[in-house]
């Protein structure tokens, strides 16, 4: 249960509630776009759900419009407006995509209970000669309160719960909390990202529920009775209780079994992929993370695996801190890697968060840092193929007026500039010792905020072109640079270190040297440029990756078939 | 202006879009279908025991509506995030998730609609000897079966809806080509993805107000019969019975 225990430890930590990406912030963020949203939903519900109901036109219109609510896919649509030049205006497709989602219900409940009032009362006051706004006042709304209420109840609580979609495109809220301990794989801080949501859900609620009350204009005696007689309809309905127990029973043990089934499916479509034993054929899985050079390096790895006789597949992961495990244990068996960084990222494995920074393994020396990473990943059952020429390093890069304005060619330039810089990268970057930790030491760069748009992700570029970030952390193999108006800052202090590019198999089911021999023979023609020219075909000429790679493995004369 | 021309210039609607990527769209679509449709089933077959559970001691029920209630709010992105070192890197996660969000509005669907089943209905069938059993599955269960469809209804679209954020664990179906095209600001991916989403979700509904018209044949003759007199007030009725339910 040591999630809970992470997730109590990170949320008595109180760095994590200071700053802006502290907890209050969030929060207040989270409250802020919940808030909005609710109010524009109910300026836009209330008032045609109420005169709807009022006229008593429209009723298949409104319990429709909830249905088609639901049909449409918040996150969808919250990605299309981003990438839409509203993009650029942060919290406006946020709001746009929560109105979308929170408008059907309010609607739908408010409209049934204009029409739930009691005919015979309505027509009693038309017959007291009230008029249409006297009786929407003074009869309807308040015989409709309730429902109207319960409306507001559910959409406010599943607005908030739905504002954590916001931080997947890197938009603020509570959300961020969960992703980034996501992505920094620290599932206590996932957890206690879910439970502030939660706990912020059902305060909402606790709030809603204390104001109905206090508003309700029908009075507590007429509410009581409405219960009373609410409860003594629902007293008749009783299940003996031994057919109860043998349903309750059968139906928990289908879930058992459709659990099994599903668990078992779900498990073993990982376990399945990893090889049946060593070097010779066999099934090859090649581990993939998100990012456009990792895809084309996989794909070039199956690719060719695939032509030599292994049966090859790609198993897309998202960071690091999954696929690492995942070799490790032989639920894939073939990764491309950088040498420095994962030198780096298992030194602290082994030896601890502060490893990286305190005593680094990796250095700008190629066969040194491969040795050093060999040191640490044989004892872990991953074997290490050799190194090529092609090297993918961090690099950061700014707009070509910040670069000039601010006369900058280093990151040295940078640093002593004393500029507060917000920097788009990934999640991770806090805690990667070449990221905002490094800058940090290593240039004395006052990071003031990681935005997580990715890493030399298209995002990322737009908003340092579009000035929402002032930097942005790609790869020197990055093509596409100059189409944004963007320049890389040198690395003269050698931060970055030897990122040769090189695989790194599961020894005991991929370590056989028919695999090495395939590998070898890639890993020796492979330059930078080529991979740059790969990542620009795909990022720019959106072509695929595994066309690309065919491409490429063609045109070098590298496959047999 | 070659047809390339609209993939590389990033417009939002491109054929050649479509056409080189039908594959991976198809793929998408097929994962996406069979997530919501075992999410669906299994999430039927907890509902069910669950419901009954509480009918028949008032006292779970708190309790079971109170814990449905509360996995609904927990947001979609933590729960299949807090899913995934349980499970691993598989559908299981996504569909567990989809699942415990499915409980909330079946098992008070399930318990609706068995509450609407008129007493005299059950009065008749006990008196003609009909054992518990027998009056669960003749009697009451196709007499709420309005209900329970109008529940598997809102069930099945949500649920297209929340597995696209499955993506973030690499079991979206038609999420992971939008969460892809986020990163890589591919508009057209993103945009097609979004819309066969919204065009499966609807589809869905229809397909299953057709199932629940062709189970509850009655129905349609009773609103035929009531058309004349106070049909507008029965017609309210049970659209207010079925957003309540929802």
């Amino acid at each position: 249960m040591d999630e809970i225990t992470g997730a109590w430890d990170w949320l008595t930590t109180g760095a994590n509630w200071a700053g802006t990406s502290g907890v209050w912030h969030r929060l207040g963020e989270h409250l802020y776009l919940t808030l909005v949203c609710l109010a524009i939903s109910c300026a836009i519900a209330l008032p045609v759900a109420l005169y709807l109901g009022h006229i008593g036109k429209g009723g298949a219109l409104a319990v429709n419009i909830s249905n088609a609510g639901r049909a449409v896919p918040t996150f969808a649509v919250l990605v299309v407006l981003m990438l839409t030049p509203l993009g650029k205006h942060g919290d406006v497709p946020t709001i746009i995509a929560l109105v979308l989602f929170a408008v059907p219900p309010l609607l739908t409940n408010a409209y049934v209970g204009m029409r739930e009032a009691d005919q015979d009362v309505v027509e009693a006051a038309r017959g007291m000669g009230m008029s249409g706004w006297q009786l929407l006042g003074r009869v309807e709304l308040p015989l409709a309160f309730p429902l109207i209420m319960t409306g507001l109840r559910t959409a406010a609580v599943q607005v908030v719960a739905t504002t954590t979609l916001a931080a997947l495109p890197g938009g603020g809220g509570l959300g961020r909390i969960i992703t980034a301990g996501f992505n920094t794989y620290n599932t206590g801080q996932v957890v206690a990202g879910a439970v502030l949501v939660a706990g912020l859900a059902l305060l909402v609620e606790g709030v809603l529920v204390v104001a109905e009350r206090l508003l309700s204009p029908l009075p507590a005696a007429v509410r009581a009775a409405r219960r009373r007689a609410e409860r003594e309809r629902r007293a008749e309905d009783r299940v003996a209780p031994a057919t109860a127990v043998k349903f309750a029973a059968g139906g928990t043990a289908a879930i058992v079994a459709l659990a099994a089934v599903v668990i078992g499916y779900g498990g073993r479509s990982l376990e399945d992929s990893s090889a049946r034993g060593g070097g010779g054929k066999g099934s090859v899985v090649v581990g993939a993370a998100g990012f456009t050079e990792f895809k084309i390096m996989a794909e070039l790895y199956a690719q060719i695996l695939d032509d030599a006789g292994f049966s090859a597949s790609i198993q897309p992961l998202k960071a690091r801190e999954l696929y690492e495990p995942a070799l490790e244990k032989g639920q894939i068996d073939v990764a491309p890697e950088y040498a420095a960084t994962l030198a780096e990222f298992l030194n602290a494995k082994e030896n601890g968060p502060d490893a990286p920074a305190k005593n680094p393994v990796a250095s700008d020396d190629t066969d040194k840092t491969v040795a050093a990473l060999k040191k640490l990943a044989e004892p872990r059952g991953l074997k290490v193929l050799s190194a090529g020429d092609a090297i993918d390093q961090n690099a950061f890069a700014v707009t070509k007026e910040f670069a000039e304005k601010h006369d900058l060619t280093t990151l040295s330039d940078l640093g002593a500039s004393k500029l507060k810089i917000k920097l788009a990268a990934g999640d991770e970057c806090s805690q990667r010792p070449f990221c905002s930790p490094g800058l940090k030491k290593t240039y004395g760069i006052n990071v003031t905020e990681v935005d997580p748009k990715g890493v030399g992700t298209v995002q990322s570029k737009q908003a340092v072109k579009d000035g929402t970030d002032d930097m942005l952390l790609t790869t020197t193999t990055d093509a596409t640079l100059e189409d944004f108006g963007l320049v890389l800052l040198e690395d003269d202090k050698g931060l970055q270190n030897a990122d040769n590019v090189l695989p790194v198999v599961n020894a005991r089911d991929a370590g056989g040297a028919k695999l090495e021999a395939v590998l070898d023979k890639l890993t020796r023609v492979l330059t930078t440029q080529d991979l740059a020219d790969m990542n620009r075909a795909v990022d720019a000429d959106r072509e695929k990756p595994a066309d690309v790679a065919k491409d490429y493995l063609e045109k070098k004369g590298l496959l047999s078939k | 202006m070659s047809a390339k021309g609209c993939l590389a210039a990033n417009e939002w609607i491109c054929g050649e879009y479509v056409r080189t990527r039908s594959q991976e769209l198809t793929d998408a679509t097929v994962q996406h279908v069979w997530i919501t449709a075992v999410s669906v089933a299994i999430g039927l077959l907890v509902a069910f025991p669950l419901a009954l559970l509480a009918r028949r001691w008032r006292a779970a029920a708190g309790p079971v509506l109170g814990l449905t209630t509360v996995l609904y709010t927990v947001p979609s992105l933590a729960m299949f995030a807090l899913l995934m070192p349980v499970f691993g890197v598989s559908a299981a996660v996504v569909v567990t998730g989809l699942v415990l969000y499915s409980l909330t509005i079946l098992v008070r669907n399930i318990l609706a609609g068995l509450e609407s089943v008129p007493a005299d209905a059950r009065e008749a069938a006990r008196g003609m000897g009909y054992g518990q059993g027998r009056l669960l599955f003749e009697v009451e269960l196709p007499l709420a079966l309005p209900a329970l469809m109008a529940g598997v209804r809102i069930v099945t679209v949500s649920t297209i809806s929340l597995t696209t954020v499955g993506a973030i664990v690499g079991f979206g179906g038609l999420g992971n080509l939008i969460y892809d095209g986020m990163d890589s600001f591919f508009k057209a991916q993103v945009l097609t993805a979004s819309a066969i989403c919204v065009a499966l979700a609807i589809v869905a509904d229809v397909l299953l107000l057709g199932v629940q018209k062709l189970l509850t044949p009655w129905n349609r003759a009773r609103a035929r019969d009531a058309g004349g007199r106070t049909g507008r007030r029965n017609g309210t009725r049970r659209v207010a019975r079925a957003a309540k339910a929802g």
